[in-house]
């Protein structure tokens, strides 16, 4: 070994090596954990009319499953706990409008998970 | 070249464009200085994510009194570290075992090429230094960071950085010239 170290000969090499195309797939999987961004792999996207009647039909598969809990839950109410009539078209009013913003926030994977589903239902059939 | 000013300006515009700006400007320095500290990738990799998260999350409070190099090298530090000191907690083991712990794993890793002996035994002579000469070194030597931007990110007086760094590369030398 030589009697004099010089830090010039090694220079700024590191012997440290990553796997391949490891930055991208770091930031991708960074990207997923914070933005929630889609994957590489292309998926086909739906445009226009097909989408707007996807969410059209997610829009009402979804109200008739609230209108569907309400009555449910009026049913077995209690005579204690009854509400007037204007709370009751309150609560549907609010739940119905964050319902929209639900339904608007949906991915075009799940709004049509969300059709087929109400497709199948009995009770919305 | 990507520069700060110019990923602040789009963050503020395009946040999710912003932050990718901001990742491909510091995922290579801030990988190899975390590696460079933890020395296995997947250590490394596990390190460098939680940093970028952190950024994402702290990026509202981040007020931009410091540069975002130093603010992310400082997180990255403090992730490293938080990473080294929960397995000295977790294993009960002494910081000597947690170094010579990270010297087997430099012997024995994937994704480190051994051909470049050399730059092995550099590697390992650092890993030998205590852990405030480990951090100077690396962000003086590899980094190329001025003393001033080194002391806002380990919170140490300059001077007192400038010795370590002395010392440390005096034991470096000593290190290789030795083994």
């Amino acid at each position: 070994m030589d009697k004099e170290f010089d830090f010039d000969r090694i220079g700024k090499k590191v012997p440290y090596r990553t796997p391949e195309h490891f930055f991208e797939e770091m930031q991708q999987e960074v990207m997923q954990r914070t933005y929630g961004a889609q994957p590489v792999q292309h998926r086909p996207k739906m445009h226009g009319r097909h989408r707007l009647k996807v969410l059209f039909s997610a829009t009402v598969a979804a109200a008739a499953m609230l209108a569907g809990i309400v009555f449910a839950l009026s049913y077995f109410r209690t005579d204690n706990a009854v509400e007037s009539t204007s709370d009751m078209l309150a609560a549907e009013m609010g739940g119905s409008e964050a319902m929209d913003k639900w339904i608007y926030e949906l991915s075009d994977e799940e709004l049509e998970e969300l059709v087929n589903f109400s497709e199948n239902d009995i009770f919305l059939n | 070249m990507i520069n700060e000013d110019k990923i602040r300006q789009v963050y503020a515009s395009d946040p999710k464009k912003g932050f990718k700006m901001l990742m491909d400007k510091f995922q290579e320095p801030i990988y190899y200085y975390i590696r460079r500290l933890v020395v296995s990738h997947e250590d490394a990799e596990d390190v460098l994510q939680e940093v970028f998260i952190r950024v994402y999350r702290g990026w509202e409070q981040f007020r931009g009194e410091s540069s975002l190099s130093t603010w992310i090298y400082r997180i990255a530090t403090n992730e490293s570290l938080r990473l080294l000191n929960a397995r000295k907690n977790e294993e009960a083991i002494a910081a000597e075992e947690v170094q010579e712990e990270l010297m087997n794993k430099l012997k024995a890793s994937d994704y480190i090429d051994y051909e470049n002996e050399l730059a092995v035994k550099f590697q390992e002579a650092i890993l030998s230094l205590p852990e405030k000469q480990r951090l100077v070194f690396n962000l003086r030597y590899y980094d190329e960071l001025e003393y001033e931007e080194i002391s806002r990110i380990l919170d140490s007086k300059v001077d007192a950085l400038k010795v370590n760094y002395h010392y440390a590369k005096e034991k470096i030398k000593e290190y290789i010239l030795n083994r």
